[in-house]
């Protein structure tokens, strides 16, 4: 039986933690966490459970992403990496004007050479992995965004009502949903009544576009790590 | 400590006794004859759905039944649940300056009906100023009072009495020396009122 009366209720912290283009866990600003009070995953598959048809084209789709994948990648660390070591060459170049004529300064001016030294050698590898990346995209891409079309067209078929049907389960159980955005440190913070909730978001991937991170999980504790040990990896069909 | 807490309400709501002299500061929240054997405190938050439920629900059937008939004065205190709705404060200072008015019930009542418009707004300022235009209630007048938050004061008092009194839900009554917390059909009301208003009504 449902509670008869609005109450006070917690308020429920979430961090969203993905891995970067290197690997590590990173917090993802400007992500919606919402607070549902029901489980969306089983809204879904029993929607999908209602359709005769499967999503077309998962497996072409699932081939084009995979192909993209690795020169997107590739190019993707290319460009952070210079994009590191710039800031990094911007920083010692700043220190190095303030050090003028001093003897730090002799110092300074050595590391700006190997900086340089290092970002010239670079420069060819992340042409290469920019052109290899035009290339995958010039071929891939149009394929990707046609078969999209299906894709997306089933979704919206399978799962119209699911406003109405999500709307009507909130309404049954006498909530209202609570959203917020990660802030610059991944952190969003939730209030929620009494009573069982889910907490559930979605994050880009920053090593695909094609893929992203989704969660739906029990806000069984007041705080709540969105990270892929508690999410999901899908595909952006 | 629940004894203690109940004759607190009491005195915290009861402010104004049917025979005193001084003005009745609920008149305009109330409903029913000032001489009704027993008095049912309301502490309800405009932006509850489960206040809405019983008020849309559940009321009518006991107006009917309790108020017209003259055995039951209903008052409304006002517990807005800040921390879960942040609209309700606004709603409920507009629902003060409407009761200076005159037109605390019909804006009780507008209020709850278009509870799901209002409710998720940012800023519901606006919305609640168009209210008072189905109310009929010239802009010029209430504008002032909610621009001012002339009734946050009243609202805060309320919500202060009632938390003082043990009301930590909505909507929760305080039934003549007992709370009722929850939006329960009249099937639950009956019951309670019929033996409230049979032991006050003995003579003595």
């Amino acid at each position: 039986m449902f509670a008869l009366a609005c109450t006070n209720g917690r308020t429920v912290t979430v961090q969203v933690l993905v891995p970067d283009l290197a690997g590590a866990a990173t917090p993802i600003t400007g992500v919606v966490v919402a607070a549902i009070p029901y489980d969306r995953d089983s809204l879904i598959a029993a929607m999908e459970g209602r359709v005769s048809t499967g999503r077309p084209h998962t497996e072409t789709l699932d081939s084009l992403f995979q192909a993209f994948h690795d020169p997107f990648l590739a190019f993707s660390r290319a460009a952070w990496n210079i994009e590191r070591l710039n800031r990094t060459r911007d920083s010692v170049a700043a220190a190095q004007r303030t050090a003028a004529s001093t003897p730090a300064a002799t110092e300074l001016e050595a590391r700006l050479a190997r900086l340089d030294d290092s970002l010239r050698r670079l420069a060819p590898a992340l042409e290469r992995a920019r052109a290899e990346l035009s290339a995958a995209r010039d071929t891939l891409w149009p394929r990707i965004e046609r078969l999209r079309v299906d894709a997306r067209q089933w979704q919206l078929s399978t799962f119209e009502g699911y406003d109405t049907a999500a709307r009507s389960l909130a309404r049954s159980r006498m909530r209202t949903l609570s959203a917020d955005t990660t802030d610059a440190a991944g952190w969003a913070s939730l209030f929620v009544a009494k009573g069982p909730w889910w907490i559930t978001a979605r994050s880009p991937d920053p090593q695909d576009p094609n893929y992203e991170w989704y969660w739906n999980v029990r806000a069984d504790s007041d705080t709540v790590r969105l990270t892929p040990a508690t999410g999901r990896h899908l595909p952006r069909y | 400590m629940r004894r203690t807490r109940l004759l607190l309400l009491a005195l915290l709501l009861a402010t104004a006794g049917a025979a005193t002299a001084q003005p009745d500061p609920h008149a305009t929240r109330s409903k029913g004859s000032v001489s009704a054997p027993v008095t049912v405190y309301e502490m309800s938050d405009f932006q509850c759905p489960f206040c809405k439920r019983f008020t849309e629900q559940y009321f009518p059937s006991l107006e009917k039944e309790y108020i017209a008939t003259g055995k039951v004065r209903w008052i409304f205190i006002n517990l807005p649940l800040v921390s879960l709705h942040p609209n309700a404060v606004p709603a409920a200072e507009f629902a003060m300056c409407a009761a200076r008015e005159d037109k605390f019930w019909p804006a009780h009542d507008l209020l709850y009906r278009r509870q799901e418009v209002w409710a998720p707004l940012k800023n519901p300022a606006a919305f609640l100023l168009s209210l008072a235009d189905s109310l009929k209630i010239p802009r010029a007048r209430i504008a002032p009072c909610l621009e001012k938050a002339e009734t946050r004061a009243l609202v805060r008092s309320d919500s202060e009495g009632a938390v003082k009194a043990g009301a930590g839900s909505t909507p929760t009554f305080y039934i003549e020396g007992g709370l009722l917390a929850g939006a329960y059909p009249p099937e639950v009301w009956r019951p309670i009122l019929d033996s409230v208003i049979r032991v006050k009504s003995r003579k003595p």
